[in-house]
């Protein structure tokens, strides 16, 4: 009885370990604690977007401010101002805590998707490039891209260009290189 | 006759020049040292999608080595420049 018992509860741990994904290392996936933006404060002006905003990192409140301009549509702007300040402070951050990767288990789909050719999103999971203009191709209005994915050993980088679906809120994603 | 080979020698160049040149295999320094310029934009653009035709690369990145990765990259980069730039 207690061979089969030994015997089952091995099977059941190679099991659970077949159904865990390895998550690549990311700010997330280290040791560092980042709350969700609070008493977030917009202020927009042509082109630009300032924001204020405050969020908690390792238990301390953290108050940030920071801005983007573009030809996006503001609330674009907006999002991108608070991604790129959280992620610029967070990486100023990055000597204080440690941040060697973590190999984790989680259950469910893999924590970056990666863009495809073809695939239709919405313009904001598309990243913005350093060239933000948009143009005009095959009489859709379209932009490039850029987007970084962080594997276990490296950093990747891709650009793209992606192209508003007629009389719709998606976006094709045209090309990626 | 003199003038019969004449006009024979002309026919034939005529020929040749009507044929489309082959297109030469540039290596990755050469591309990068093509112009950029909205008024070669029909001559470039040309020359870059016969490249992308010659090299036949697959459309995933991921599928690619560094070295055609690269290539490739530069070749849409440019591709997709003069769509972005020279907007007619």
């Amino acid at each position: 009885m207690i061979k089969k018992l030994c015997l089952l509860s091995v099977m059941v741990s190679q099991i659970a370990f077949a159904e865990c994904e390895i998550r690549s290392a990311s700010i997330n996936q280290n040791r560092t604690q980042v709350g969700p933006v609070t008493n977030l404060v917009k202020n927009l002006s042509a082109n630009k977007c300032s924001v204020n905003f405050q969020i908690t990192v390792n238990g301390k409140l953290q108050s940030l401010e920071g801005a983007w301009s573009g030809t996006e549509p503001p609330e674009y702007l907006c999002n991108y101002a608070i991604e790129q300040t959280r992620k610029q402070f967070l990486v100023t951050m990055g000597g204080t805590f440690r941040t060697d990767a973590v190999t984790a288990c989680v259950e469910g789909g893999t924590p970056q998707k990666k863009l495809r050719q073809g695939d239709a999103i919405l313009e904001a999971e598309a990243g913005p490039n350093p060239i933000r203009d948009y143009f005009v191709y095959d009489l859709a209005r379209c932009r490039l891209f850029r987007e970084t994915i962080d594997t276990v050993d490296k950093t990747e980088t891709y650009n793209g260009v992606i192209c508003q679906i007629k009389h719709t809120n998606y976006w094709r994603v045209v090309d990626r290189w | 006759m003199k003038y019969i080979a004449i006009v024979l020698v002309l026919a034939l160049v005529g020929c040749t020049e009507n044929e489309a040149a082959p297109v030469k295999d540039l290596s990755y320094q050469e591309l990068k040292d093509l112009p950029i310029n909205c008024q070669l934009a029909d001559q470039q653009l040309d020359l870059l999608k016969s490249l992308q035709k010659l090299k036949n690369f697959e459309s995933d990145p991921d599928k690619l080595n560094e070295v055609n990765r690269a290539y490739n990259s530069e070749l849409k980069a440019r591709i997709w420049w003069y769509s972005l730039r020279c907007a007619k």
